[in-house]
């Protein structure tokens, strides 16, 4: 069973913030301005979650957009690999032979469909939302519905000990989302919802999300 | 509790006849809605996987993309004439068809080879069994026959009321989550149960007499599951 951390922020955008997110998406000058201007529209709470592997493993299937083939256990060997095993017994002895200055990674598509996995999955959980379209090489990751409304889900990993990391990553995508969900909401008929959700796979075993739910006014 | 679930491409349908009747309702010709795109665009693939799957030598001169669209935006006319609800579909439908020029020659070349793989009995079987209210569905082997990796229960049909409340009834089993995908746990395997009423559970790496008792535990879960007839 992994354990799922749950810090969940609810912004609410009015058209001046939504302004503010597309000229901060296009000028990173303004992003200063943009934060500072969804700072007081800005609630937060804690969730906490459990998934067993065997419903992550059925997400990964649902929501990854590239193929991955056991994106867990290709996880669980990074983490062997990290933790030191590598240098006793029963390893490749040449595995960690590096050529050049350039950090070790883990198989980034693995973590991206975990990401994506864990996405759809607090989105169908926190949201009872259902999968409305898995889009191809588009924007966002995820479309899904719920109470009437549209969701527009887009989702990010990172395999790092340091929580921050993560809501670095989230935070930095937040002027694009809530732009794309801002066109979005004015095109469409029915209310538009904007959720960007990052994993931060800690361990083989616990999971740390940072998620924003964009609202427009 | 009794939740009523429809299948997802259903509910796709119910979603684009919703947004079309909100979108007249408007009477702004100018409103475009993604939402429209993204659901017809789910249609047509799941559309192109029907065909590719169950007709694969069928398709004549025709692209398999062409097919499927002309199906699905037929099913999209029907739904949306049941409704009284009358909008343009072409702009959607040539968007969907520039976004789906790829995965549909993938998907064609792909149909070819499941035929070859069928022919040989290379991959998992399935089989239709029905649940002790009647309610049909079909059980998938998942992967190569050598190496099944899981067992997908599907339900037949558009609607399906999953009796959630029998599977917490059960003393010995124990379900996990308020809401999908709900996870049962049933001895030492996990069965997830997700919003289309699907329930799955993984074989990966299981002896073939584990595999046959997830394949029984299976069927006791579905004739709870799908208890109301």
């Amino acid at each position: 069973m992994i354990s799922v951390d749950i810090r969940r922020k609810v912004i609410t955008l009015s058209p001046h913030e939504q302004g503010l997110a597309t000229a901060a998406h296009t000028r990173s000058a303004m992003a200063p301005e943009f934060d500072a201007a969804i700072a007081p529209r800005t609630t937060e709470s804690r969730e906490r979650l459990t998934i067993s592997e065997s419903t992550l493993e059925r997400m990964v299937v649902k929501y990854s957009e590239q193929l991955v083939f056991q994106p867990l256990e290709e996880i669980r060997y990074w983490f062997t690999y990290s933790a030191g095993a590598f240098l006793e017994p029963g390893y490749p002895p040449l595995y960690y032979s590096r050529d050049r200055n350039s950090p070790v990674s883990p198989n980034k598509t693995a973590v991206c469909a975990i990401g994506e996995a864990m996405a759809g999955f607090i989105a169908q959980r926190l949201y009872q939302c259902t999968k409305l379209a898995r889009p191809n090489h588009d924007y966002p990751d995820v479309v899904m519905e719920g109470q009437q409304k549209t969701y527009l889900v887009e989702a990010k990993a990172t395999l790092q000990s340091m929580e921050e990391g993560i809501e670095y990553v989230v935070d930095a995508e937040l002027p694009r989302l809530a732009s794309f969900t801002s066109s979005a909401g004015q095109l469409d008929v029915r209310p538009v919802l904007g959720l960007l959700i990052g994993t931060c796979l800690v361990s083989e075993s616990q999971y740390y999300c940072y998620m924003i739910e964009l609202q427009l006014t | 509790m009794k939740i009523r679930r429809v299948s997802p491409d259903a509910e796709r349908l119910t979603a684009i006849v919703e947004m079309a009747r909100a979108l007249e309702e408007k009477k702004d010709r100018k409103k475009y809605s993604l939402g429209i795109e993204f659901a017809l665009a789910e249609l047509v693939r799941s559309e192109m996987r029907r065909i590719a799957q169950d007709e694969p030598t069928n398709f004549g001169n025709r692209d398999i993309l062409e097919k499927a669209t002309d199906r699905a935006l037929e099913q999209v006319h029907e739904a949306l004439h049941r409704k009284q609800v009358n909008i343009d579909l072409q702009k959607y439908a040539s968007t969907v068809r520039e976004k789906l020029k790829f995965p549909a020659k993938e998907m064609q070349q792909l149909s070819n080879n499941l035929v070859q793989s069928r022919r040989i009995q290379k991959l998992g079987a399935k089989e239709e069994l029905a649940a002790d209210s009647g309610i049909h569905c079909i059980i998938h082997e998942l992967g190569l026959r050598e190496a099944i990796q899981g067992l997908l229960a599907e339900p037949i049909g558009d609607t399906r009321d999953l009796n959630i409340d029998g599977l917490r009834e059960q003393r010995e089993w124990r379900l996990n989550g308020d809401w999908f995908p709900f996870e049962l746990l049933v001895e030492q395997f996990v069965f997830v149960i997700d919003d289309d009423g699907s329930v799955f559970v993984s074989t990966a790496n299981l002896p073939i007499d584990l595999k046959d008792h997830a394949g029984a535990l299976l069927r006791r879960v579905i004739d709870r599951l799908y208890a109301y007839a």
